[in-house]
């Protein structure tokens, strides 16, 4: 009953896989409280012990139906009496149910169950999870859930008739398996193919509702002087740029700015504005952002911007910009959840109203600082005081700022003067000394060294004292550019304040008092690897989460100017500068596909043709030019593409032929000794009877020459095969030797015609 | 004994069994599987039912190879007026110390041919089937053990129905291997005729073994080895045979014992130390065919339909090469 069992083996082992995936999922993303989590996942692993111990027992059905009963009365009653959405009580229901199945798990029926459940918690945690993981884990539910199927169904009918079980001792011989395997891959690549082609409105609805767990970037909306190393090194993601065409210079310089701070106690900074939002004017297809940020026009293209779930819906502005539109590309938001508008606000900061919990997509028209009196933004009178509000201070720090300005006139003059001051005297660092009661005071009199906050603060203050109007802005600055990704990323590592004063001339203008600073270095390895995993992220961002129909229309017009017949070499000609979208980026992705099939023959072919040395190395030398020379051919990319590109299949190969001396049992090598035999004296006309075995047939086969190399080999292979004993290495090389003989002597024999020979033969 | 087994090889014991059958083969001629299969039997300590017409050399065969082995010989002949006490001896009582003393019957030898045992009632048909199966025989409340090696080569008449008392299933099941030994080919049967000079030359056949000679092959018989894969097929075989339409009951454990007792017999003859797949699709119908009831009306079928039965069934399923 070896087969049998292998079967069963398999069948337990991937049916509880496509119920660790979906739990996986619902646990990345966050979509059940912790107890029941761990009650799971516990659960999950005892249960399989469970079930091999056989606790369970079909006359114990009716006590766990009592049971499902219960929890299903517990869930109703946690929903109307507790405020707990559907979707939470929906889960914890589920994964309970599932549960209570796999500890009562008797008969086939339980299992038929279990599958249904199973799809359940998919369809659950598609709705609490639309990250990468979702992406990666899906694919390997596709393609282990059809396994599990097929092997379901096989157990069932090898239970139903055990003697087809018996006629195939072996039924999970690896052709069957291979097949298998081919088809779930097939049926991935088919769902893929209609995910992309099948209509779509927009993205999931469930997506946007709220839900207690979200994971988001942090972002607070207040200041505290006081606890702001810590997220230095932070390295989530904020947000992505992608330029059309090289990203513009100067970009690890930019201000992301977010929120403007009026109030300073003497520790914390407050907004004291009313809160009041009016919506952006839209013109020539943006909202322009001119009459809020003072600046001067420039040429650059617009840059494409997504961001990461923020707590809050201020949307990141590199300073100063023109203009900004929600949506990117070829995306266009029609209606449906994320269809939203962009407002500001007193303090200058621009706000969407989207209802996605999702991040969101917009495009900036990037500007320059202003040059020239660009006309006067309105100032509202009534808000001057506030921003010339001052804790108390002691007489050192007027004395200190009269100091330091003196002998400048204009705004600008004395924001020079500070900045100035500032960068000369004070040093930066992350390693907080000890603040005193005024934080501001004990940074520029005792400690001199602190961070950005405090140089934000102090120059705020000090402008202040000298009849600036001035405000503290917190944002990001710089960030860096992901090489895999082709886009600049800003970290929430990348945290930073600074201070806008007001110049009559412009307006609100940007004034960074923090001296530059060399960043620490960081790991290289890991740099290389976060790209790696934030380009697929983006990826999965553009392509899975915010696809929909008018991505898909981009997305069709692109395969179909691949695909014309003249396509490739006039897209190879334009090159980038297709201007109308987000073209489908073919040339990596055509590159890609050469890459994994050349990976997956050199495998195969490591694995299956290991024997025949010559035909490795053609192969994986051809596969891994072939990938490389595609990849010179089509992208052209660094060093450590060509490397892998040509290194790649060389490895599959290696991979290949590890696993072949790993796997192939000494039977398997026994067996296809005796097969190749059996095959060319097949081919001269003699075929091994239904009611031969293998010593009867190389019996009959030892008649047909005069020496007794056949009987030799008989005795030899009939020994490996079936005393039961390991097999030695050069035993087996013996064997194969002398195979190789009795083939080059059944070809030199002559071909029978007919059957003649079997007449001849008697058993034994 | 015990010395001279450890010294000889598998090759050893294969020649010397290779041997006896070209002994036997001299007598017996023209039908060296089936001697072959018979000296399987006797190697594997099992009993065997040969079925077929008279005066085809069933008592030849037996007696050549009791000559051969140096097994002591009896040959009962079964008719309906035979009784137990016939075969299994009796207790006599003696006048001159006033005590019963136990006069053995012919079934006290090592190799006992039984002829024409379906002609006999059932009741003495148990009696023989008693003491084969549990070699030893109760009279009056006592216990003789049967000699060792004890083998019985049972032999019955397909034809004739008139008259006979067909063996029950549960009786057949103690025979290790049913064979059918069919007329000679031609031209042996011409050399018979002509080769033939008075009485039958096989009562001048030698002795090639001693009793404790032919024990150790036993023993060697025993030890042979049977590997997963030809485990198998064997449980392969036996399961075909349960879930059939065409078999109302299948083989039974008993039988997959016997049918891989009697495939280390014939490894060993082949001068294997390990049994092989056709070693068990050679016996497969010697060995099953007389354990299973087919679902015919009666339950009875003729032999060779059964016989083609087995084989249709095992057909079916690939022999492991």
């Amino acid at each position: 009953m070896i087969g049998g069992r292998q079967l069963d083996f398999i069948f337990q082992v991937t049916l509880y896989a496509i119920l660790t995936i979906p739990y996986l999922l619902i646990l990345l993303g966050q979509g059940v409280d912790p107890i029941t989590a761990v009650v799971f996942g516990v659960g999950l692993v005892g249960s399989w012990f469970t079930y091999q111990r056989g606790w369970a027992k079909p006359e114990h059905a009716r006590w766990w139906n009592l049971v499902i009963i219960a929890v299903l009365v517990f869930s109703i009653l946690q929903f109307f009496l507790t405020d707990s959405s559907v979707l939470d009580v929906g889960i914890r229901f589920v994964m309970v149910l599932t549960l209570i199945k796999l500890f009562s798990r008797a008969s086939t029926r339980d299992e038929h169950q279990l599958y249904l459940l199973s799809f359940s918690l998919l369809a659950v945690a598609t709705t609490v999870n639309e990250d990468l993981t979702f992406g990666v884990l899906f694919a390997a539910y596709v393609i282990i859930g059809t396994i599990s199927l097929a092997v379901f169904h096989l157990k069932n009918e090898m239970n139903a008739h055990p003697r087809v079980a018996f006629r195939h001792p072996q039924p999970m011989t690896r052709p069957y398996m291979m097949v298998l395997f081919g088809m779930s891959i097939a049926i991935l690549a088919a769902s893929t193919a209609i995910f992309f082609s099948f209509p779509r409105v927009g993205l999931g609805y469930f997506v946007s509702q709220e839900r207690d767990h979200v994971s988001m970037v942090g972002f607070s909306e207040s200041v505290e002087l006081g606890g702001h190393g810590v997220v230095r090194d932070n390295p989530a993601v904020v947000l992505r740029v992608e330029f059309d065409g090289e990203p513009p210079a100067g970009l690890s310089g930019t201000h992301w700015r977010m929120m403007a701070f009026d109030e300073y106690d003497g520790s914390g900074w407050a907004r004291t504005l009313e809160r009041k939002e009016k919506p952006l004017w839209k013109r020539n297809g943006r909202y322009g952002l001119t009459q809020i940020y003072p600046s001067s026009e420039s040429d650059q293209e617009p840059w494409e911007i997504y961001i990461e779930p923020l707590q809050t819906n201020i949307v990141p502005t590199p300073w100063p910009a023109r203009g900004i539109y929600l949506g990117t590309g070829g995306v266009r938001i029609p209606f449906g959840p994320r269809s939203g508008i962009m407002t500001y606000d007193k303090y200058g900061d621009i706000r969407h109203t989207v209802e996605s919990k999702l991040g969101i997509a917009y495009r900036i028209w990037p500007g320059n600082p202003p040059t020239s009196e660009t006309g006067k933004p309105t100032f509202a009178p009534e808000e001057e005081e506030i921003y010339l509000q001052l804790p108390p201070f002691s007489d050192r720090f007027g004395q200190l700022v009269t100091q330091i300005t003196v002998g400048a006139e204009t705004e600008q003059e004395k924001a020079d003067a500070v900045e100035r001051w500032l960068n000369a005297n004070l040093t930066y660092t992350t390693d907080l000394p000890k603040v005193g009661a005024n934080p501001v005071e004990s940074f520029l009199f005792e400690a001199k060294r602190g961070h950005c906050e405090y140089f934000a603060t102090s120059a705020v203050m000090m402008l202040r004292r000298a009849g600036v109007k001035a405000r503290l802005v917190n944002g990001f600055l710089g960030g860096s550019f992901n090489d895999v990704g082709g886009y600049w990323s800003v970290r929430q590592g990348d945290a930073h304040s600074w201070v806008e004063y007001w110049d009559p001339r412009f307006g609100w203008v940007m004034l960074d008092p923090t001296p530059a600073t060399d960043m620490p270095p960081t790991n290289a390895v890991m740099n290389t690897l976060r790209s790696y995993l934030d380009a697929a992220r983006l990826s999965w961002m553009k392509w899975i989460i915010e696809y929909d129909l008018s991505a898909q229309i981009e997305l069709m017009r692109d395969l179909g100017r691949a695909l014309r017949p003249d396509g490739l070499m006039q897209n190879a000609k334009q090159g980038g500068s297709d201007s109308d979208g987000s073209p489908l980026p073919w040339r990596p992705l055509v590159v890609g596909v050469i890459f994994v099939i050349a990976c997956i023959v050199s495998f195969w072919i490591g694995r299956y043709q290991s024997k025949r040395k010559w035909l490795v190395a053609a192969s994986s030398a051809g596969m891994g030019g072939a990938a490389l020379l595609t990849e010179l051919y089509l992208v052209d990319g660094s060093t450590t593409l060509h490397v892998l590109m040509g290194a790649g299949p060389l490895l599959a190969t290696v991979a290949g032929m590890v696993m072949a001396t790993r796997s192939r049992t000494h039977v398997d090598r026994v067996r296809t000794i005796f097969r190749r035999v059996e095959k060319v004296a097949e081919r001269r006309g003699y075929k091994r009877r239904s009611d031969e075995g293998a010593g009867d047939f190389l019996a009959r086969l030892d008649t047909l020459v005069d020496g007794n190399e056949f009987a030799i080999f008989r005795t030899s292979y009939l020994h490996a095969r079936f005393a039961g004993a390991a097999v030695a290495e050069d035993e087996l090389e013996a064997l194969e030797r002398m195979a190789l003989e009795l083939v080059e002597m059944l070809k030199s024999i002559e071909r029978l015609a007919d059957d003649r020979l079997t007449s001849k033969h008697t058993r034994r | 004994m015990q010395d001279v087994a450890a010294k000889m090889t598998i090759q050893d014991y294969s020649d010397r069994l290779q041997a006896i059958i070209d002994h036997v083969g001299s007598v017996f001629r023209g039908k060296p599987d089936i001697v072959k299969l018979t000296l399987a039997a006797l190697v594997a300590d099992g009993h065997v039912l040969l079925e077929d017409v008279p005066g085809v050399g069933k008592t030849t065969l037996a007696l050549a190879l009791a000559r051969t082995l140096g097994l002591e010989f009896q040959r009962v002949q079964f008719t309906s007026d035979l009784l137990p006490a016939d075969i299994t001896g009796v207790s006599v009582y003696s006048q001159k110390d006033g005590s019963f003393t136990f006069k053995p019957g012919p079934i006290f030898a090592n190799l006992v041919l039984a002829d024409e045992i379906n002609r006999t009632t059932p009741r003495t048909q148990s009696a023989l089937l008693e003491a084969m199966s549990e070699q030893k025989v109760s009279i009056d409340d006592k216990t003789y053990d049967l000699p060792s090696p004890f083998i019985v080569m049972a032999t019955q008449n397909p034809l004739e129905h008139h008259g006979t008392y067909p063996l029950p299933e549960s009786q057949l099941d103690r025979f290790l291997l049913r064979l059918s030994i069919g007329y000679p080919a031609k031209g042996v049967e011409r050399a018979i005729l002509l080769d033939r000079k008075g009485e039958n030359p096989v009562f001048d056949l030698e002795t090639l073994l001693d009793q404790d000679e032919f024990a150790g092959i036993q023993i060697r018989a025993k030890d042979v080895k049977i590997s997963e894969p030809v485990v198998d097929y064997i449980m392969a075989i036996v399961e075909a045979t349960r879930s059939d339409a065409r078999v109302r009951i299948g083989v039974s454990t008993r039988g997959a014992l016997a049918l891989a007792q009697a495939c280390k017999a014939l490894a060993l003859i082949e001068g294997r130390d390990f049994v092989i797949p056709d070693d068990a699709r050679a016996l497969v119908v010697p060995a099953l065919a007389h354990r299973i009831t087919p679902s015919t009306a009666s339950g009875a079928m003729d032999m060779v339909q059964v016989e083609g039965l087995i084989e249709d069934i095992v057909a079916e399923i690939p022999i492991p090469t």
